[in-house]
């Protein structure tokens, strides 16, 4: 594709000897790398890239788009990769799983109204005791509900309304409902305090004390009067 | 009209016109110098060639930008040597380097007729030095080869490769060094 001319001057006696007794000079060694790292971009560039410059100058414009597909497509396939994996991360997750969507979707609206209206306790209590008794919702889970629940039929899992029927070997067995207590301290026990009346009061009586009498003082005071007063102090503070 | 005696600055002023053949000459003028420099940093004469001509069109293109701070040359120069890089680091690029047989053995020699030069070339000496220089570190090897070609000045390698001119001094002369170690553990 190339024509190559060039003449490699006096290199080439330089590089024979230093090739031939493997004991060139230092000089002849570097004509020798001159010479080989010469040849080793000696080409000329093909005669016909004028003409070939000039026809890819005069079609841009039409390459333009072309040249634009290629980034195009692979922009495309790493927003599907990206989307495939964001999709396999999604369902990777438990909450996520189809089984598990599908569970949830064929449970919520058998559950929903018992969620929104109180439900009977027992479908025997109305028809035997004539009274409204009934409790607060969510405190029964799995019975059976809707026109079974008019009837006398003892309160059984439906399992229609979990969608447990539908689901195939490896789908999970219907969880248990979790039942999450309320949280908080017991009661406190707090004995109670029982306050007895104020008996009788004997009165009190106060003798009197002499002025200057030390009988009834205690023994500290009495001795801090007996020692003299420290020297430098004057007399009122030493009393 | 002859364009012989036309300068390159007025070739570019008259292809920013839109005077097609006038960039025609601008490229007969430099496709060696810039096939060179594209086949010092690839190795591969196709994929030297094909640089170039991107190099070409790719310097049409933005030859309004092109503010004549250096030559037309060194600019085109440095145009294609980016995208000799940008080429080299390309995934094809590394996949051929990792498929090749064995260490400076992946340069592609110019498939030249076998004279005088040549044979000596391909003596044990020449041999050595083939996988010697192609062994040598990118940095190294692109500026030994690009100041051997004959092509550039070392003021042109330092602009096309964005160094300065000290460094391109240095690189030659450790790239030197480093060839000549090898060489004497060679027993030359």
């Amino acid at each position: 594709m190339a024509d190559t001319t060039r003449d490699s001057g006096s290199g080439i006696s330089a590089f024979g000897k230093a090739s031939a007794d493997k004991r060139g000079s230092e000089s002849q060694i570097d004509e020798a790398i001159d010479l080989v790292a010469r040849e080793m971009t000696n080409l000329d560039a093909p005669a016909g890239m004028r003409a070939e410059v000039l026809a890819r100058i005069e079609s841009a414009p039409s390459r333009t788009g072309f040249a634009l597909l290629p980034r195009l497509a692979t922009a495309v396939s790493l927003a599907v990769i990206v989307l495939a994996v964001a999709a396999v991360l999604w369902f990777a997750r438990p909450a996520n799983r189809p089984e598990t969507v599908a569970a949830i979707n064929h449970s919520s609206p058998a559950q929903a109204p018992r969620a929104a209206k109180p439900e009977t306790r027992s479908s025997e209590t109305p028809a035997h005791t004539g009274l409204a008794s009934t409790t607060p919702a969510g405190t029964r889970t799995g019975a059976a509900t809707g026109p079974a629940a008019g009837g006398a039929i003892p309160a059984q899992p439906d399992q229609n309304a979990t969608g447990a029927a539908d689901m195939g070997p490896a789908a999970l067995a219907q969880p248990e409902p979790i039942v999450i207590a309320a949280l908080g301290p017991d009661a406190l026990q707090i004995p109670a305090i029982g306050v007895e009346p104020i008996g009788d009061l004997k009165p009190i009586t106060i003798q009197d004390i002499p002025v200057g009498s030390t009988e009834n003082q205690s023994p500290s005071i009495r001795k801090f009067e007996d020692e003299p007063a420290p020297s430098g102090l004057c007399a009122e503070q030493a009393h | 009209m002859s364009t012989s005696g036309v300068s390159d600055s007025e070739l570019v002023e008259r292809a920013r016109r839109g005077d097609h053949a006038a960039f025609g000459v601008l490229v007969d003028r430099h496709r060696t110098s810039a096939f060179r420099a594209a086949l010092a940093a690839l190795g591969s004469p196709d994929d030297a060639e094909d640089i170039t001509q991107e190099a070409f069109v790719a310097a049409f293109r933005h030859l309004a930008d092109f503010r004549e701070q250096a030559s037309f040359k060194t600019w085109l120069l440095a145009i294609a040597w980016r995208k000799a890089l940008t080429r080299r680091r390309s995934v094809k690029a590394m996949v051929r380097r990792f498929v090749a047989p064995a260490e400076g053995t992946e340069w592609e020699f110019p498939d030249r007729s076998r004279g005088q030069e040549r044979a000596l070339i391909d003596s044990e000496l020449g041999a050595h030095l083939k996988r010697l220089i192609s062994g040598l570190s990118p940095k190294l090897r692109d500026v030994l080869l690009l100041t051997t070609s004959g092509e550039q000045t070392y003021e042109e390698i330092a602009v096309m490769l964005g160094i300065p001119l000290g460094t391109v001094k240095w690189r030659v002369a450790e790239s030197r060094r480093q060839l000549k170690g090898k060489l004497a553990e060679l027993g030359y």
